[in-house]
C-alpha cells in the first residue's frame, strides 16, 4: 500500500513542478516576445492539459490515502477555496475604487496566490491532526 | 489533549479510547499498528489522540488487530448518551 500512495505522491509532485515550469516558462514568453495569437492559444492548451495531468494525478493520490489524511487534503482544499474567493474578491472590489497596478496584480500573478493558499491550508490541517 | 488515569484519552471529540493501552499491552508501537492497519502512523497518532473519529470500518480493524471488541476500544463519554424522547 505504501509503496502505491509513495508513487502516486511522486507522479502529482512530478505533474505539478513540470505544469508550474510549463506556465512561468509560458507567460515570459507570452510576456517578453508577444508571439502571434495563435500561438497563444496553443500554449493555453498545453497547459490545460498539462494542468489536467497533474488534476489525474492528485484525484489518484487522493484515492490511495487513509481518512485521516483525506480529511486533511480536505480541509487543505476547503481552506484554499476560501482564501481564493477572497482574494479575487479582495482585489475586484479594490480594482475598481483604486485601479491596481496591472504589472503586479494581474490574473497570472494571482494562481501563485491560490497554490498558497492551500499551502497555508495544508500546514494547518496538518497541525491539527499532527 | 486530556489524559485520564485510567489511560483513556480522552478527546475533545466527545468519544474516548484505549489505543494506548491496548498497543501497550501487545508492546505494538504506532508505527506497528499501523503497519497492520494498512494506514500512516498520522492516522493511528491522530485517532489515538482523540483529534479524529475513525471510520466504522478503522474501528472494527483496530479491534480485530487488538482482538477485541470495538466497544471495548472506543467508549462515548457518559455525558454524551441519547437524547431521551
Amino acid at each position: 500500500m505504501e509503496s502505491t500512495v509513495k508513487k502516486n505522491q511522486r507522479w502529482t509532485l512530478i505533474s505539478a513542478i513540470v505544469w508550474a515550469l510549463s506556465y512561468l516558462a509560458f507567460v515570459f514568453i507570452i510576456k517578453r516576445f508577444e508571439p502571434p495569437m495563435g500561438i497563444g492559444i496553443i500554449f493555453t492548451g498545453i497547459l490545460t492539459m498539462g494542468f489536467a495531468w497533474f488534476l489525474y494525478n492528485y484525484i489518484r493520490r487522493l484515492s490511495g490515502l487513509d481518512e485521516v489524511q483525506r480529511s486533511i487534503q480536505l480541509e487543505a482544499t476547503a481552506i484554499a477555496f476560501c482564501l481564493s474567493v477572497l482574494i479575487t474578491m479582495v482585489l475586484g472590489i479594490l480594482d475598481m475604487v483604486v485601479a491596481l497596478d496591472n504589472d503586479n496584480w494581474n490574473l497570472q500573478e494571482l494562481v501563485a496566490f491560490f497554490f498558497l493558499s492551500y499551502a497555508g491550508g495544508l500546514l494547518w490541517a496538518r497541525k491539527k491532526y499532527a | 489533549m486530556r489524559v485520564a488515569s485510567s489511560g483513556h484519552a480522552k478527546n475533545t471529540l466527545e468519544m474516548r479510547n484505549t489505543i494506548k493501552v491496548e498497543r501497550a499491552k501487545k508492546n505494538w508501537t504506532q508505527a506497528d499498528l499501523a503497519l497492520r492497519l494498512g494506514v500512516s502512523r498520522q492516522a493511528v497518532n491522530a485517532v489515538e489522540t482523540g483529534k479524529f473519529i475513525p471510520s466504522t470500518v478503522l474501528a472494527l480493524k483496530m479491534a480485530q488487530a487488538f482482538g477485541t471488541t470495538v466497544d471495548q476500544v472506543f467508549q462515548l463519554e457518559e455525558s454524551d448518551g441519547l437524547v431521551e424522547m
